[in-house]
């Protein structure tokens, strides 16, 4: 850049000098002046402008110079000389082009002028100037000061973005401290214009280049921060473009891999929702579902709940919202269904076709609850089996023997690790209807402790008023149990709680005789076990006799299980011989039975331990059927006391013991010798010693028993007895009569004594009993003993007594002295 | 910082274009220099460098039929004018007393034998 100096002025012109070259130049004192505006012309500044016509004429023409001043309000369309700054800079046109018809001039700053007066304003403004001299003092300072604005304007070009390259290069040019701070004040920031214009009257180049320094050191500044900002700009953009980038391609990912086969969050969740749909979930269960799922979609594959809610979903679209069987209910086929598989039980039987008629009529009932109660054996569980073929429903088994757990009925809540539905849902669920026959098993068995009464829950099962709306801890939605058809089975009705027992209707199954067992066996037994072991009916046939006795002698039961058992040993035997090719086929007769299963181990004989005086034979009623039972009675020499073993409960101590009040309070009229009661002790036994016995029923026989051995009279050896005692003498009604007269035939009795009240009880007894036994009703222990006892043997009087067994017969010894 | 009214800021001092020739002996330098006064131009080398300054001034417009008045108005000034100053490196070094410059056709040549 030039640096001029004024060297010599003359009234029209000024010579100018440029500090570098030399080169000269005349400034006429009279030029055109431009005003412009928002913009400071400094020297060395070039500029392009559109000059009006006339004035581009007259400076084309003449030296191509002029005056620019600029405006003080740019807003001014017509600045008059207040308007404008008085100094600004003397311009050279250095390049004049034309641009599609407009001329383009190309103007260079030369130096500074004051503008003296206006003396033309039309068409252009004429002026008459004087140029301005700067001051520059050359030093140290100077320099210094001048290096150090260097310096910045560098550190600015390097910080400001979009500077071109022409920059640098233009501020090596600019050599003097003058020309260097006219490049910078042209170049710095649009600030204000006034800011511009002082920087452009200021004549000292010091001052000048001061200010500058500041400027550029606020300029600088500026520049700094906003760097510092666009760099954290662009790494908070860097970041989260690149998480955002990331993520877009984990999805894309996911996408891919859930295309292929099981893996994707996406695609599982998409095929749960799609078998949640299918399942026809009602409303409400729905809505839970879909919450679940959306639980699922946001929660990561890994977690732990993940899996937890998976198998929650997964459980509910397995069960059986919608789906049910239709029942097909045909009478005589459902007759023909129960007939194949069990035989008699008509009472049973008949009931069972009742309540499929009543389902027929009315599909959409309740019905009644059927409880089976029979010992074990007799086929009560399959009962229920054949109800469900009958009615084309599917069947389940649920064993309840022995949940003590209230949550195996109603399931773990889902907070709970390992948590599963409780039996009902899951059996349900793996049966795949909603109206199942469901089979309860073994009801009376249920436990209670402190983890939960399941009778309990078992009770909002049941009940039509509430299983509708069953609601499983795991599940937490109701489920419609209404239309499962439920039948329990039970061995006693003791262990049941009154309320349940309350909701169901109980069918008694009773044991089997021995002529049903024998038909069992012909018809069902042997044909199975034949089956179940590779036999074909011709190779083994087993002849009545022989099983006859095996019921006898090798089965003490009232149902059929062990006999089936011991069918299938022998069945096993013949097999072995078969395929050792020993024999080809085989007739079962009672020698091979025993040779085959072992030695009889049941023995019907019983006459013999009633020979004596003080043994009765009583009845009992067990949950595996009925038994007789021996109760002895024996004295000693003592105080009274009465001694009572055998195993036997509190219910049946109460009751010898009522019967030993009785017989002291009666003994007067029966004949008793009160020193005889007095002088004595008692010891009522009861064997077998090891099997438990309870129940009041006995207390008939312990009467009987005691007073045979006061009376010094055996009681008969074919009768039994049963009834409750009271200590007025009367005979109170028990329970169980079937099963007891039928274990009474089994043992061999041929008269069983019985309270009258039971007589209404009667039709129950099978037939074939009621013909063999001989039945005596009795109201008072008068009746009983009349019936019982066997007259008073003059040649018993006195007797000594032996112990037992004599054989068959009444009387096997007489003692030597007779009274 | 630059960006507004002006977009450009060259130097004062225009550049003439050269052209750089090399022969077995010597390298010779062709400036575009049309119109400037021989007197006024100034030819240095330093080391390897060859500098060319000088000086030219707008063409004045003479027209040739007679009878014209007054200055004529110019329209379109695009002539580089005013100082220029050019630089130009050889590849090797020349003899810088040996240098000779001829002005033919408005063109400079400058003929720089090269040092053995």
């Amino acid at each position: 850049m030039a640096e001029f100096q004024i060297i010599e002025r003359t009234e029209n012109t000024t010579k100018l000098r440029a500090v570098g070259s030399g080169q000269e130049m005349v400034i006429p004192n009279k030029v055109p002046i431009l005003p412009v505006r928002n913009v400071v012309v400094f020297p060395g500044m070039f500029l392009p402008l559109e000059l009006g016509k006339e004035m581009l004429d007259e400076v084309m023409s003449g030296d191509k110079v002029l005056g620019i001043v600029s405006q003080k309000n740019p807003e001014a369309a017509k600045p008059a000389a207040a308007d404008l700054y008085s100094i600004g800079s003397v311009c050279v046109v250095h390049k004049l082009l034309r641009r599609r018809e407009a001329s383009q001039s190309i103007v260079v700053g030369l130096v500074r002028f004051k503008l003296l007066s206006l003396e033309k304003t039309e068409p252009y403004m004429v002026g008459q100037i004087e140029l301005l001299q700067e001051t520059v003092v050359p030093g140290v300072e100077l320099e210094a000061l001048a290096a150090s604005v260097r310096q910045q304007s560098q550190r600015l070009i390097e910080l400001s973005p979009g500077v071109p390259e022409e920059a640098a290069e233009a501020l090596s040019n600019a050599t003097t401290p003058s020309a260097l701070a006219d490049f910078l004040a042209a170049i710095l920031p649009p600030g204000q214009l006034a800011e511009k214009q002082r920087l452009l009257e200021e004549l000292d180049v010091e001052k000048r280049l001061r200010a500058l320094s500041a400027l550029l050191a606020a300029q600088l500044d500026v520049v700094e921060l906003q760097n510092r900002i666009n760099d954290q700009v662009k790494e908070n953009i860097d970041k989260s473009q690149r998480r955002y980038y990331l993520q877009e391609q984990m999805k894309a990912i996911k996408k891919a891999l859930g295309d292929g086969e099981s893996g994707g969050d996406a695609s599982e969740v998409v095929s749960l929702r799609t078998k949640l749909q299918a399942a026809k979930l009602p409303e409400p269960v729905m809505k839970e579902a879909e919450r679940e799922l959306e639980r699922l979609e946001t929660i990561p594959n890994a977690s732990p709940e993940y899996g937890v809610i998976r198998t929650y979903l997964q459980i509910l679209a397995e069960l059986p919202w919608e789906t049910q069987t239709i029942d097909k209910i045909d009478l005589t086929e459902a007759r023909a269904i129960l007939d194949r598989d069990h035989h008699d039980l008509n009472k049973v039987k008949r009931r069972i076709i009742e309540y499929l008629a009543v389902r027929k009529l009315k599909p959409d009932g309740g019905g009644a609850i059927l409880c089976f109660v029979g010992p074990p054996g007799v086929g009560k569980t399959s009962l229920g089996k054949s109800i469900a073929e009958a009615m084309g429903r599917k069947f389940i088994r649920v064993a309840l023997g022995g949940v003590r757990d209230e949550a195996d009925i109603r399931g773990h809540r889902r907070t709970y690790i390992g948590s599963m539905p409780g039996r009902i849902i899951a059996e349900l669920r793996k049966a795949g209807t909603r109206n199942p026959v469901m089979m309860l098993d073994e009801i009376d068995k249920i436990g209670s402790d402190f983890r939960g009464d399941p009778a309990s829950a078992i009770l909002e099962v049941l009940d039509p008023a509430q299983n509708h709306t069953f609601t499983d801890h795991y599940l937490d939605v109701p489920f419609d149990l209404s239309r499962v058809l439920f039948i329990a089975t039970a061995n006693t009705m003791d262990t049941v709680p009154g309320p349940l027992r309350d909701r169901m209707e109980v069918i008694e199954i009773p044991g089997y005789t021995n002529s049903d067992k024998l038909s069992i066996a012909q018809k069902y037994l042997v044909p199975r076990q034949l089956d179940a072991n590779g036999l074909k009916t011709d190779q083994a046939r087993y002849n009545e006799a022989a099983l006859k006795w095996i019921i006898d002698g090798y089965t003490r039961e009232a149902g059929v299980r062990a006999l089936e058992r011991a069918i299938g040993s022998v069945a096993r035997a013949i097999a072995a011989d078969i395929v050792g090719g020993k024999t080809q086929r085989e007739l079962v007769t009672k020698e091979m039975v025993t040779k085959v299963l072992g030695p009889r181990r049941f023995d019907p004989e019983l006459a013999a331990r009633t020979s004596v005086p003080g043994v009765a034979t009583g009845m009992a009623y067990t949950p595996v059927g009925g038994e007789i039972l021996f109760i002895e009675a024996t004295r000693m020499p003592g105080k009274g006391q009465i001694t009572l073993t055998g195993q036997i409960g509190e219910v049946m101590k109460e009751s010898a013991t009522a019967a030993y009040s009785l017989i002291r309070s009666r003994a007067q009229e029966l004949g008793i010798k009160p020193e005889l009661l007095a002088n004595s002790d008692f010891h009522i036994h009861v064997p077998a010693g090891a099997v438990p016995k309870d129940g009041p029923s006995a207390g008939v026989a312990m009467f009987t028993a005691l007073a045979s051995l006061l009376l010094n009279r055996p009681v008969r050896h074919d009768v039994a007895m049963t009834g409750e005692i009271t200590l007025r003498g009367l005979v109170l009604p028990i329970g169980g009569l079937k099963e007891k007269t039928l274990a009474a035939k089994r043992a061999g009795i041929r008269q069983v004594i019985v309270p009258k009240r039971n007589e209404k009880d009667m039709p129950d007894i099978p037939q074939e009993v009621r013909d063999t036994l001989k039945f005596h009703f009795a109201e008072n222990i008068d009746q009983v003993l009349k019936l019982a006892l066997l007259p008073l043997d003059p040649k018993r009087n006195g007797a000594m007594k032996r112990s037992g067994a004599a054989g068959r017969g009444a009387t096997a010894h007489r003692p030597a002295h007779e009274r | 910082m630059l960006k507004g009214y002006y977009s450009f800021f060259t130097h004062q001092t225009w550049t003439p274009s050269v052209n750089l020739y090399e022969t077995g002996r010597c390298y010779l330098v062709c400036v575009d220099l049309a119109g400037v006064d021989k007197q006024k131009i100034d030819i240095e080398v330093v080391g390897q460098q060859l500098i060319i300054k000088g000086m030219r001034t707008v063409p004045v417009a003479v027209p040739e039929s007679e009878g014209e008045c007054g200055r004529p108005r110019m329209h379109v000034m695009e002539i580089d004018h005013g100082p220029f100053a050019r630089e130009v490196e050889m590849p090797q070094n020349v003899e810088s007393e040996k240098i000779n410059a001829r002005y033919v056709d408005g063109m400079l040549w400058i003929e720089l034998p090269k040092k053995p």
